[in-house]
């Protein structure tokens, strides 16, 4: 069947295959229709079809503009057809919006006039953390009856309590030389009392006690789960869930506080052993800060 | 919005200008052909000029949109017929052309030769008419001042001065007359990458390596306002209708391949009188070369290292957002 005047076989296909002829249609409703045919990368033959409404625009243009669009093309597409070239040309497929950066002034604006409001918050806040401090030492003072403080002795009496605090208050705001330099809690105030007190005491500690440590949880488990599962145990204070601190991926633990013991320890009967996404749970108590290293930082990790 | 894609180019895009009546969009790039694009029906390309030997770095065009004139890296400058792109007149120089500007009144060009194969760089003031038959290739003045590179050197005012960016990050202004240099002011701590006269032809805008954008008043060369990003700014454009300007840049090519970080290339849109960023266009795939309004104020476009030009046609909530 080869024909004896074709020096090379394998170009036969190649020179008698010919692409079918451009079309273009236009049907009733307004429409162009356009089909063209072309050889795809993997050696197929590949149909286009594009369907385009034309809609009549009036636009006002200068002369100089008016006479411009009758110029034909020229250099590189002098050949294509009117229109927008294909592969040259194109609208984005996607919707490009301005992203807007707004929200920062607005906040900034915010800041500005609610100074009265953030100050009033920031002494709430000193003030809660004062008596945190002292619930503490009063605590340890509590436990350990022949710890002294300072000389004087050390009692379970809130009003006592209350005064002591104002006394170490008064040496706090005396021995620091600028006010606007941080100090670390644990050396305000009277440093040979913190001393005695031993580590992990005098500065701001969390209360721990109705705080559950929940281990062996998926990886794609979010805080907000976390809050969905423990809910109808109690009122939850907080959950912390870790995270690596590069990755942002979750580390498989996490810590629940309650607002009671009670349903800390409802919560641990019920759930430890539990099934939850494909892995078993673990619900066991969280370890109380102070049994930890207290030169790392005081948050659960 | 939806942005028309240019993808004619095959290299950097290095400038891109509107016509006078925005109709036309010209695009230069590294490659060897300048394209001119119909920017009010869809972006289809109208023509290529064909001819140089090097990569185009600037471009200017006449006010009667008529003729074209390039400057190339092949070390000549050519006029263009912008309707049928033949070529009709060439300067040839000693070292690359890496600015194009025609004077107010269209009777001079100013070209500025870059630095290379130790010629000093220099602003060539040479004639110039609407008659390519009567031109020749004569020289005017020429304005001798930085040591190296001017990225732009434009004409300004009604066309008796020049003003020009350099890569040694001074601005500097020149007496086309006298030939004199009458101010040199350095503002900025990196290299000069564009320079642009706003509409309102009384201040300039510079955009450089520094990684801020700068608005000058051009009478007195005094700074107006300092626009800061963290990239380096590699052009930017004054909004003949809002109190906008518009920043392209980015990363410096050379870095893109070799850094790990997410990259984003946007267009930032910042307000020029309170100096804030209003918002970003992303789109791009590599650093943004060129931006400019068109006359009209209602696109802008940008073109990218990728050789990608994107004309955005600018949203309704753009001009009717409350900026203050």
């Amino acid at each position: 069947m080869v024909d004896s005047k074709v020096d090379e076989w394998a170009d036969i296909e190649d020179d008698e295959y010919q692409l079918p002829p451009r079309e273009e249609t236009k049907t009733a409703d307004g429409l162009k229709k356009v089909t063209e045919y072309s050889i795809s990368v993997d050696g197929f033959l590949k149909k286009t079809i594009t369907t385009t409404r034309e809609n009549k625009v009036v636009h006002k243009v200068s002369k100089g503009a008016a006479e411009r669009r009758g110029w034909k093309r020229f250099g590189q597409c002098a050949n294509a057809p009117p229109g927008p070239e294909q592969g040259i040309t194109a609208v984005s497929k996607d919707t490009v919006l301005i992203e807007w950066v707004t929200q920062i002034d607005e906040e900034e604006e915010e800041n500005e006039d609610d100074t009265l409001e953030q100050a009033k918050q920031k002494a709430l806040k000193e003030l809660r953390m004062l008596q945190m401090q002292q619930r503490m030492k009063e605590r340890n003072a509590g436990g350990v009856v022949t710890t002294q403080i300072g000389g004087e002795p050390a009692k379970p009496n809130w009003a006592q309590a209350m005064s002591m605090k104002a006394q170490n208050a008064n040496e706090d705001t005396a021995a620091p030389k600028n006010p606007n330099i941080w100090v670390p809690t644990s050396l305000r105030g009277n440093q040979a009392a913190a001393a005695a007190e031993g580590p992990g005491s005098g500065g701001y500690q969390r209360d721990d006690s109705a705080t559950v440590r929940v281990s062996n949880i998926s990886a794609k488990t979010t805080e907000g789960d976390l809050h969905e599962l423990f809910a109808p145990f109690g009122a939850v204070k907080r959950v912390y869930l870790s995270r690596d601190r590069k990755t942002k991926e979750s580390k498989d633990f996490a810590f629940v506080a309650f607002q009671k013991i009670s349903d800390a320890q409802k919560c641990i009967q019920t759930l430890n052993g539990r099934p939850y996404d494909h892995l078993i749970l673990q619900v066991e108590w969280a370890k109380p800060s102070e049994q930890r290293n207290p030169s790392t930082m005081q948050r659960p990790k | 919005m939806r942005p028309i894609i240019l993808a004619g180019h095959e290299r950097p895009v290095t400038q891109v200008i509107y016509n006078r009546e925005g109709d036309l969009l010209f695009t230069a790039a590294r490659d060897r052909s300048p394209m001119v694009w119909r920017a009010q029906q869809g972006g289809a390309r109208l023509g290529t000029f064909e001819g140089h030997g090097g990569a185009i770095i600037s471009i200017d065009v006449t006010a009667d949109s008529k003729y074209l004139i390039t400057g190339s890296a092949d070390n000549s400058a050519r006029m263009w017929e912008v309707n049928g792109g033949k070529q009709v007149f060439q300067w040839d120089f000693k070292c690359p052309v890496s600015s194009v500007s025609i004077s107010p009144d269209e009777k001079h060009v100013a070209f500025a030769t870059s630095m290379l194969m130790k010629q000093e760089p220099e602003i060539h003031i040479m004639k110039f008419s609407n008659d390519p038959s009567t031109l020749e290739a004569e020289k005017v003045q020429s304005l001798k001042g930085p040591k190296v590179t001017m990225s732009r050197a434009l004409w300004t005012g009604a066309g008796d001065h020049i003003i020009c960016g350099a890569e040694d990050g001074t601005v500097r202004k020149f007496d086309v007359k006298s030939g004199e240099e009458i101010a040199c002011v350095k503002e900025h701590a990196g290299g000069i990458n564009d320079l642009q006269i706003a509409p309102n032809k009384v201040h300039f805008i510079t955009a450089s390596a520094d990684k801020t954008a700068k608005l000058w008043d051009l009478e007195d060369m005094s700074i107006l306002k300092t626009f800061k990003t963290e990239r380096p700014v590699n052009s930017a454009a004054i909004s003949p209708l809002m109190d906008h300007i518009v920043l392209g840049g980015g990363q410096d090519a050379s870095q893109v391949t070799t850094t790990t970080t997410q990259e984003r290339f946007d267009s930032r849109f910042y307000h020029k009188i309170y100096e804030t960023e209003i918002g970003k266009v992303g789109g791009h795939f590599g650093p943004i070369n060129a931006v400019a309004f068109s006359p009209d104020g209602k696109q802008y476009t940008s073109g990218g290292e990728e050789s990608v030009v994107r004309m955005h046609n600018l949203d309704e909530e753009y001009f009717t957002k409350n900026y203050n």
